[in-house]
């Protein structure tokens, strides 16, 4: 049952009405039940282990409130993390092992180890680490040990966020859940609004891009260079609109629930650097996840010159495995990483820079520039193999030069022109926010353009929307 | 419109029923708009439609056909083209191609129920495609195949039908809405078969092209349940015919001997087919080898002019004509 399905639209529209009728004291086990109803749906044995993962982190945080020891707290967090490691990266270090023993030891026929060949369960990767950051929490005196088993599991499972996020802390949630929610029309506007505007990036933007996208990544070798220039931008915008979508679609259903979850993009090609776009723009509830339970126990910032560049080029390695288990995520988040790290040496050359420079001049070549390099970077992550990735990087980049006159030439069909439009608005529309807080601004206007903006949102998803039941990409990890 | 970083400015103090009146003007408003686009849609269905069975069948002229023509794809070149007057001038009976791609038994007893519900026949000829009976693909699934619905008008009479046929019920809510009409991606394109645009071709065999034919058709193992329950499905579909007076033809259309070769389950289905149609008044016409050269086809198994000329002067004309 995804976000984008009238299934979905139908579930939550029953799922709120029976929220606002029931008792506060039994609300819990409304949202608990219909969380795991809604997981079942994509795949009802892996329930079991969403339930293992829930009792674990509930039992180990107990125990951790009464021995705090790193001891408790460290076999909590294996055990947690075991599952994660053994479902998502058993088949892909058995195929390391076989290309490294292959490598060191050729033998006729090649060896072959076993595989789990099991599917990955929706969601495991953003559960898990609710759970550890839970347990963690819990060992730092930040929150309190829950001792009800069912809140601690509707923090983990709770519905909105438990397929794609964002990585809600236990906090602020379980805090919520002790404060009777009455409705609200204004929350209630504000979460409908949100869920709005995040299906349409899904479905008007997101799935439209994909199609292109899909085609050309497919046969890369096959494309035409100005077909694989389209479709690198494309993607840029695809995978933004697809993840903040659903980001936008669960904080909003959360919302209408009176329950609020934490902000997870904030416009984040407008990031004047790398270190901005990844700390304060782009999926920041992952980042926020990495910087306080592993970036700052390795020691952050307050450390040697090299060993704080180890330490940022280890959270960004990790955080590119999290994604997936394959070299090309491992690529992307060194990538990423080695950004941060040559951001962190040219200071001086940047200031030099940024005092010779006027401010917009300054200010739009960084944005252009942080735009770009996080582009190259996402080739890495949407191609196949890391060998397609760099089929596409030096057909781009042979094809460099003749770009504007084979985009002179190029016949720019209908879809594609419709996607630039769709683009355009889109960047325009996070312009204005970023600048003069658009949607706030509008939310102050007569009910007549208010209203006017969510009637042709409704009528793009309708007239032009791609119902094609897609996946989030951001699902798979 | 507030995005997720904003927050309400403060808990709505106004009285619960003005946002309640707020909220049922908002959907009224929304209401009117979606009927709007529903106008405007169905407009482009009647403006555009020319190949979808519903809107052919809404829109034919003649209230009575001397043959009703179902099946799958390899009955769609009869509508292709000049075709279809060719046939009738030869057989100097009237036609309606009422085949559709991948349109197994069940949603050929939908489009007949809802042929029958504004007009008669005097034969329903239904092309006999075996791997329509071992797969739901051509059957449930393609009936809630959106595609299907696009340019399907609004009719009282195909609600009706949609509602009548379990299968096909699913849909009705969303032939109700006229969603999939608004969501049309192709609502100025032509509504023509792509498949026309190669009917003059001839096909140069391929093997590789051939085997993922048959297996594209043939999914999957065979399963006796599922032949047992679409030739119920049959069984119904005649009773349906029959009831409305016309007489019922399953007509075998040509497949190039080479194709035929690489069919997995024929001689199988054949005879449970003989064995169901034991006791019922229902004339098979066996024409599979009757267009056995690939010249005559366009694709691995699909006839095309010459093909269908062949197919014509080889018993397809004595089939139309009631002979």
């Amino acid at each position: 049952m995804q976000f984008n399905s009238f299934a979905f639209l139908g579930f939550f529209a029953i799922v709120a009405a029976a929220y606002y009728l029931m008792p506060h004291r039994w609300r819990w086990l409304l949202l608990l039940g219909v969380s795991y109803y809604f997981y079942s749906s994509f795949s009802a044995p892996y329930l079991l282990l969403l339930a293992c993962a829930t009792l674990v982190a509930w039992g180990f945080g107990r125990a951790v409130a009464a021995y705090p020891s790193r001891l408790v707290l460290a076999a909590g967090i294996v055990l947690q993390l075991s599952v994660l490691v053994v479902l998502k990266y058993a088949d892909f270090l058995a195929g390391a092992a076989e290309s490294a023993l292959g490598l060191a030891i050729p033998r006729d026929p090649p060896l072959a180890l076993p595989r789990l060949d099991w599917l990955l369960p929706v969601g495991l990767s953003f559960y898990t680490f609710s759970c550890v950051s839970y347990l963690v929490d819990v060992r730092r005196g930040v929150i309190a040990a829950e001792r009800h088993l069912g809140r601690l599991a509707l923090y983990v499972a709770f519905f909105p966020k438990l397929i794609a996020g964002p990585i809600e802390r236990a906090g602020p949630f379980l805090a919520q859940l002790d404060r009777p929610v009455r409705f609200d029309p204004a929350l209630v506007a504000f979460g409908l609004q949100l869920f709005l505007w995040g299906l349409f990036k899904k479905v008007v933007i997101a799935d439209r891009l994909a199609a292109f996208v899909d085609t050309a990544f497919a046969t890369p070798a096959f494309q035409s260079p100005v077909n694989l220039t389209i479709a690198v931008y494309f993607y840029a915008f695809q995978i933004y609109c697809d993840f903040s979508g659903y980001s936008d679609m669960a904080i909003g259903a959360a919302a209408v629930l009176g329950i609020r979850l934490m902000e997870n993009f904030r416009r984040p090609y407008l990031a004047r650097s790398v270190p901005e776009f990844w700390s304060r723009r782009w999926h920041i509830s992952l980042m926020a996840w990495f910087r306080d339970y592993l970036y700052i126990p390795l020691g952050g910032s307050r450390v040697s010159r090299p060993r704080w560049y180890l330490n940022v080029m280890t959270v960004f390695a990790v955080s590119g495995l999290w994604h997936g288990a394959g070299l090309g995520f491992l690529v992307w988040g060194l990538l990423n990483g080695g950004y941060q790290v040559v951001y962190l040496m040219t200071g001086r050359l940047r200031g030099w820079l940024a005092a010779r420079l006027p401010g917009a001049l300054w200010n739009g070549l960084a944005i252009a520039l942080t735009f770009h390099l996080v582009l190259l970077a996402w080739i890495f992550f949407r191609a196949e193999s890391i060998g397609q990735a760099w089929v596409v990087i030096t057909r781009l980049w042979g094809a460099l030069p003749m770009l504007p006159q084979l985009f002179a030439t190029y016949s720019w069909p209908g879809a594609v022109l419709l996607s630039i439009g769709l683009i355009l608005l889109l960047i325009a529309v996070e312009i204005l926010d970023e600048v003069g807080r658009f949607w706030e601004w509008l939310d102050r206007r007569h009910a007549v353009l208010r209203w006017g903006v969510s009637y042709a949102l409704l009528a793009a998803l309708l007239v032009i929307g791609e119902w094609g039941m897609t996946r989030f990409v951001y699902m798979q990890f | 419109m507030i995005p997720a970083d904003s927050r309400p400015t403060g808990p709505d103090t106004r009285r619960p029923g003005g946002v309640l009146v707020r909220w049922m003007l908002f959907l009224a408003i929304g209401l009117v708009l979606y009927g709007a686009l529903y106008v405007w849609s169905e407009r482009l269905v009647h403006l555009h439609g020319q190949a979808n069975r519903f809107f052919q069948i809404a829109g034919a002229p003649a209230r009575h056909h001397h043959n009703g023509n179902l099946g799958a794809s390899h009955a769609m070149p009869l509508g292709y083209g000049d075709t279809r007057a060719l046939l009738e001038a030869e057989s100097g009976a009237s036609l309606i191609n009422l085949s559709v791609e991948g349109g197994g038994v069940l949603p050929a007893d939908l489009l007949l129920d809802y042929y029958l519900s504004g007009h008669t026949a005097d034969r329903v000829v239904l092309f006999l495609d075996s791997f329509t009976f071992y797969s739901d693909q051509w059957n449930e699934v393609r009936l809630a195949d959106p595609d299907l619905f696009r340019r399907a008008p609004l009719d009282q009479a195909l609600a009706a039908a949609l509602f009548r046929s379990p299968a096909a019920r699913p849909m009705l809510p969303w032939y109700l809405s006229g969603f999939h009409k608004i969501n049309n991606k192709k609502r100025y394109a032509p509504d023509v078969a792509e498949a026309e645009a190669r009917f003059d071709r001839a096909y140069r065999p391929n093997p590789q092209i051939d085997r993922r034919r048959v297996e594209y058709l043939y999914p999957g193992q065979p399963d006796a349940a599922v032949l047992a329950r679409y030739l119920d499905a049959l069984g119904g579909l005649i009773a349906r015919a029959q009831s409305a007076g016309a007489r019922v033809i399953l007509l075998k259309p040509p497949v190039p001997d080479r194709y035929r070769a690489l069919l997995p389950y024929e001689d199988a289905f054949d005879e449970a087919v003989a064995s169901f149609l034991a006791g019922r008044d229902v004339e098979v016409r066996d024409l599979s080898r009757a267009v056995p050269g690939d010249e005559f086809y366009y694709d691995s198994d699909h006839l095309n002019r010459a093909g269908m000329a062949a197919f014509a002067a080889a018993g397809l004309v004595a089939v139309l004509a009631g002979k």
